[in-house]
């Protein structure tokens, strides 16, 4: 019998922090797999060709869309992967149960989602930059200062990415059936809409970029809490 | 069964992308001792701060006519083009602005017949408008090249056209076309294009950016008895003015 009762919270804040460094080797894959992308995208996410009036215009456009998308992929694999064994059997070195554990692995997911961001969006102005040293192109901007909107946007999207992930490796740690049971429900579900994924979207973006927070920060927290009951579902409990 | 062949590609990609993050994320530590934790994270700051640099630099040292125009300011230029040309059917002239005035000059004619020739007759970025006045004494003709900012893409580019020689010689007014410009350019915009093309939904109303602007216009304005010979119909429309 213990003499001191630790603080549920004490215990998490432990976990993160000791998580937050372990795992940090998931930002390197990130910044790895950003400058990979980055050297393949160095002409630009897309281009443009006008001629008019005896002027031919070459547009190069560098945009968040390539560095947002593998930043979403690597949060979803990144809040897969914290649930495989060798991260779960980590654990033990540590003060934990299934609940500590699962809330310091989401606190940890959402800062590295924040983290994450900033990585995914400063690539593109070092890659922006790189071009501009060796370009004899002009360059030109209309904001060169990414909104905070748009980074709040990027960030959504990073966050549901993780949730997405950890939510589907809580499901496969529950039961494996169970977890191809949620995968065989999003595919039915998805098949089921009018214009399948179109429609997932359309819910998403239709009614503009703050609803969008809202609605993406929402189905977040609602996918982290189920990741947490399903786990603790896990738990071996004293009667 | 589609649904699983259609999936199945998705699959193998994730599965490998899932790998190699895995070993990267859970190995790279073990394998090489050059990556501790602290040299992770002072990696990790020192590349968030060349990225920070980086965009500071870009911000304050790009060429403000190397700007893309605002919204608000492309709307006025389409507008100012809209209604220019307004202004020039009703003889107006006095109210267009002096900044778009490229050129004025004035020539006096030494017949009383005028022929208009276009030397490309493909070319129609020139629009010539010519206004009539009473003047019996005079053969006079008062001459304004009027340009609008041209703009492509947002991108103001007045100041990179090449010009267009308009020239009277004796009774014949031969108008140029402008010599070929190639341009290049890097734009930034760190905004998520996908989502806001996504089905046509314009989230940041940025359809305005597809407009090209840059009408030029010449206007004349000629005695009432000058007789204007145009075969080439260049003459947009004319109007007499007191």
């Amino acid at each position: 019998m213990s003499l001191n009762k630790v603080p549920f919270s004490h215990i998490v804040l432990k976990q993160t922090k000791w998580k937050f460094l372990t795992y940090s080797q998931a930002l390197l894959a990130l910044i790895t797999v950003q400058v990979i992308f980055s050297l393949l995208l160095s002409d630009g996410s897309g281009s443009s060709g006008t001629g008019f009036n005896n002027i031919s215009m070459q547009t190069n456009i560098y945009g968040l869309d390539g560095v947002v998308m593998v930043g979403g992929m690597w949060a979803f694999i990144t809040g897969m992967i914290v649930q495989t064994r060798a991260f779960r059997y980590d654990d033990y070195s540590v003060v934990t149960n299934r609940s500590t554990a699962s809330i310091a692995n989401i606190i940890v997911l959402v800062m590295y989602s924040f983290i994450g961001t900033i990585i995914s969006v400063l690539t593109l102005y070092l890659l922006t930059g790189t071009v501009q040293l060796f370009s004899h192109a002009e360059f030109v901007s209309r904001n060169v200062i990414i909104s905070p909107l748009q980074f709040a946007v990027a960030f959504v999207i990073l966050l549901l990415a993780a949730s997405t992930g950890y939510f589907l490796s809580s499901s496969f740690q529950l039961s494996k059936w169970f977890g191809l049971l949620v995968i065989a429900v999003f595919v039915v579900v998805i098949r089921s809409l009018d214009e399948y994924l179109l429609t997932v979207m359309l819910f998403f973006f239709q009614d503009g970029y703050p609803l969008f927070i809202v609605k993406g920060s929402l189905i977040s927290i609602v996918l982290f809490v189920v990741s947490i009951f399903l786990l603790s579902r896990k738990e071996v409990e004293r009667s | 069964m589609t649904a699983i062949f259609t999936l199945l590609p998705i699959i193998v990609f994730f599965s490998i992308l899932i790998f190699v993050f895995y070993r990267v994320t859970r190995n790279f530590s073990k394998r090489s001792k050059l990556w501790t934790v602290k040299r992770l994270w002072i990696f990790l700051l020192i590349y968030v701060g060349v990225g920070l640099v980086i965009m500071l630099i870009l911000a304050f040292t790009t060429d403000p006519s190397n700007v893309v125009l605002e919204q608000k300011e492309l709307k006025a230029i389409i507008k100012q083009e809209e209604e220019i040309l307004n202004l020039l059917l009703e003889s107006k002239i006095d109210e267009v602005g002096s900044e778009l005035v490229a050129r004025e000059w004035s020539y006096n004619l030494p017949s009383d017949e005028l022929v208009i020739t276009c030397q490309n007759k493909e070319d129609w970025t020139l629009t010539v408008v010519v206004s009539k006045r009473e003047e019996l004494n005079s053969n006079e003709i008062y001459a304004k090249v009027i340009q609008i900012p041209y703009t492509i893409h947002g991108i103001d580019l007045t100041d990179k056209i090449g010009g267009r020689s308009i020239e009277f010689q004796r009774s014949e007014l031969i108008l140029g076309e402008r010599e070929e410009i190639k341009l290049a350019y890097n734009q930034l915009d760190p905004s998520l294009y996908m989502i806001g093309d996504f089905r046509g939904m314009d989230l940041d109303n940025n359809d305005i950016y597809n407009y090209v602007t840059g009408v030029e216009i010449l206007y004349l304005n000629v005695p009432e008895h000058i007789n204007i010979i145009d075969e080439d119909e260049i003459v947009f429309y004319s109007s007499i003015s007191k």
